[in-house]
């Protein structure tokens, strides 16, 4: 059978393209992904890839020329297909027809499997039965899901009554209007009260990572607060001898080991959860992500395989990382792949917080200032030094047992120090 | 006889045909014309002033019109690779607002972004950009006009087929402008001073 693949819109929401150059020539064979056809909108220039796998039965269009979106670019002869004759596809098989493009493209013909047709005539488009839901493009779905609007309420404009993209803004604008009115009678600030900046990027991203994260996952929150003066005391001690080898000794290579030994016990918590196929990965490294605020805003470079370090080079490597980040020198490859996250707010004078998954990772410890207050040992009052901690966990992916037996592994670990070294 | 198009073998070229993520700012040794994907000399330029002055020409493998480079422009390219590809508009947006900021914090006011994806003071334009789009990579590529002369377009380059509507058909010299005209003295090194160091903050979590 034939499959028709038109021109889709790539993003920009303009409506035609030039042919630059065509990669693929009547009678060629594609896979799924391969380019077709390099096209130019007003700015972009890109590559179209087939959507499907078959052998190029027509191709449209002369390089130099103009094509507008949904005007054919390739007939495809679709090999194992359902033979000529058989019924016309359902809509929901157009519905799958930008699968295979890149990009958020939207797809604004009607790509469709068609009885095989002559180069350059005109194709026309089957007629699907009467479809149990209303006809629409992805995009003008997701639109529609984005704006609140019940898209079998849209009356569809397109092929076949498709609702398309323009359909649902159309359906919006009384709405948007409305409400345009409705801020424009609100009193103007004056201009010298604000000062309008655009976001900086890592703004965004910060903004995106914690949205997706809060709505991708299930947010779990435990809390606990180990008596660490043995800790105190082994960072006393070592303190000045570190120094001498320049390296500032601080509580965070303890912690990171703390951190570490339980993940190895607790494997839950240095995983990624693979909703949509069903999957869980374990990861057999401990790349710990640890949360530094910069004057730009939050970012998270990774020290990598932290289990393969002493607290000596993790020392190192903390301090490495805060002078990359202080002076804006973090690359990508510095941030990227963390396994686990550590945020020290502490270090700012914090004490208790309900940190944010860092968004695949499953887990995010939060570290508080470490508090001199009363404690009860051996049935005595002592001063001693407490350490709040703050686990989040996805609780898709981790029971509250496992999380409560995690935070204690790490609380342990802080408060006797030396057992992260024996036990290593 | 028809103008020579060279290959592109500017600084970015390898941009261009790599893989990864990138930045690149530079600054054009010589004036040189530069072409967009779909544009021809004929239709682009008015040759006989190209080839009287021997201005070099070349074709950049992204979209959008004919440019002329000079040394008092800066030439900014980005390519980044992406797991899940996104829509060249956003990434026309994320780097412009990058480089927005820079330019804030350089001390330009009054910036904006018309048309698709233009930088603007004013209403006249200050960047233009261009994008180069493969299945997991995005490649942006855009010229800042520091304190180049703008007299030099009109010399060289046709009015464009193509215009944003904010443009209103006006000619080269009424249309672009650059950071010097508008009151700011920048210079290349401040602006790629500035770039990287909001690009190596810029990739986080």
């Amino acid at each position: 059978m034939r499959y028709i693949f038109k021109f889709p819109d790539i993003g920009e929401g303009l409506t035609e393209g030039i042919i630059i150059e065509w990669y693929v020539d009547k009678g060629n064979t594609v896979k799924v992904g391969q380019p077709l056809v390099k096209m130019e909108t007003d700015k972009v220039v890109t590559d179209i890839p087939s959507p499907r796998e078959g052998v190029i039965a027509a191709r449209y269009g002369k390089v130099g020329e103009t094509i507008h979106v949904g005007e054919t670019l390739v007939e495809l002869e679709i090999a194992g297909e359902a033979a000529a004759g058989a019924p016309a596809p359902s809509t929901e098989a157009v519905e799958e027809k930008g699968a295979g493009v890149v990009g958020t493209l939207e797809v604004a013909s009607d790509n469709a499997f068609l009885p095989a047709s002559e180069e350059g005539t005109e194709a026309v488009p089957a007629v699907a039965g009467k479809a149990h839901k209303v006809l629409a493009t992805p995009v003008a779905r997701a639109m529609a899901r984005e704006l609140n609007i019940d898209i079998n309420q849209v009356t569809g404009t397109g092929p076949a009554g498709r609702v398309m993209k323009s359909d649902v803004q159309n359906f919006h604008a009384p709405a948007a209007a409305s409400s345009a009115v409705s801020t424009s009678s609100a009193p103007a600030t004056p201009e010298f009260l604000v000062e309008v900046r655009p976001m900086t990027q890592i703004r965004k991203s910060i903004a995106k990572n914690m949205l997706r994260s809060k709505q991708s996952t299930a947010h779990m929150t435990l809390f606990e607060e180990p008596e660490v003066s043995a800790l105190v005391e082994a960072r006393s001690r070592y303190r000045e001898e570190y120094k001498k080898e320049d390296i500032s000794l601080t509580y965070l290579p303890f912690i990171i080991k703390a951190v570490v030994a339980a993940l190895k016990r607790h494997p839950e918590l240095n995983s990624e959860m693979d909703f949509d196929k069903g999957n869980i990965i374990y990861k057999h490294y401990y790349n710990i992500g640890i949360a530094v605020s910069t004057e730009d805003g939050l970012v998270v470079p990774v020290i990598r395989d932290a289990d393969k370090l002493t607290v000596k080079e993790l020392s190192r490597a903390v301090a490495e990382l805060a002078v990359k980040a202080r002076d804006r020198k973090l690359t990508l490859d510095d941030m990227k792949d963390g396994t686990f996250t550590i945020t020290n707010y502490g270090a700012l004078g914090g004490w208790f917080g309900v940190p944010v998954i860092n968004y695949p990772q499953v887990g995010i410890l939060g570290i508080g200032r470490i508090n001199q207050q009363p404690v009860v040992a051996d049935g005595e009052i002592k001063v001693g030094n407490v350490m709040p901690l703050s686990l989040s966990v996805d609780h898709r992916m981790v029971d509250g047992a496992e999380a409560t037996e995690f935070l204690n592994d790490v609380a342990a670990g802080v408060a006797d120090p030396l057992s992260l070294i024996m036990r290593q | 006889m028809a103008l020579e198009i060279r290959p592109y073998d500017l600084p970015d070229a390898a941009i261009f045909g790599g893989k990864g993520d990138s930045l690149l700012v530079w600054q054009p040794a010589e004036a040189v014309i530069v072409l967009g994907q779909s544009n021809t000399p004929e239709r682009s330029l008015i040759t006989e002033h190209v080839e009287a002055d021997g201005i070099t020409v070349t074709k950049r493998p992204t979209g959008g019109e004919a440019v002329v480079l000079t040394p008092e422009m800066a030439v900014i390219t980005v390519a980044r690779e992406f797991t899940v590809m996104t829509g060249s508009k956003y990434f026309f947006s994320e780097v412009n607002a990058m480089i927005l900021n820079a330019l804030h914090d350089l001390g330009v006011r009054d910036y904006g972004t018309r048309g698709i994806s233009d930088i603007t003071i004013g209403r006249r334009k200050i960047l233009g950009s261009s994008m180069h789009r493969t299945e997991r990579r995005l490649v942006y590529h855009a010229v800042l006009n520091i304190a180049g002369d703008t007299d030099i377009f009109e010399r060289y380059l046709r009015h464009p087929l193509r215009e944003p509507d904010y443009r209103q058909k006006r000619s080269h010299s009424e249309f672009v402008t650059s950071l010097l005209d508008e009151g700011y003295n920048i210079t290349f090194n401040d602006i790629s001073t500035m770039m990287k160091s909001y690009a190596t903050t810029a990739a986080v979590m």
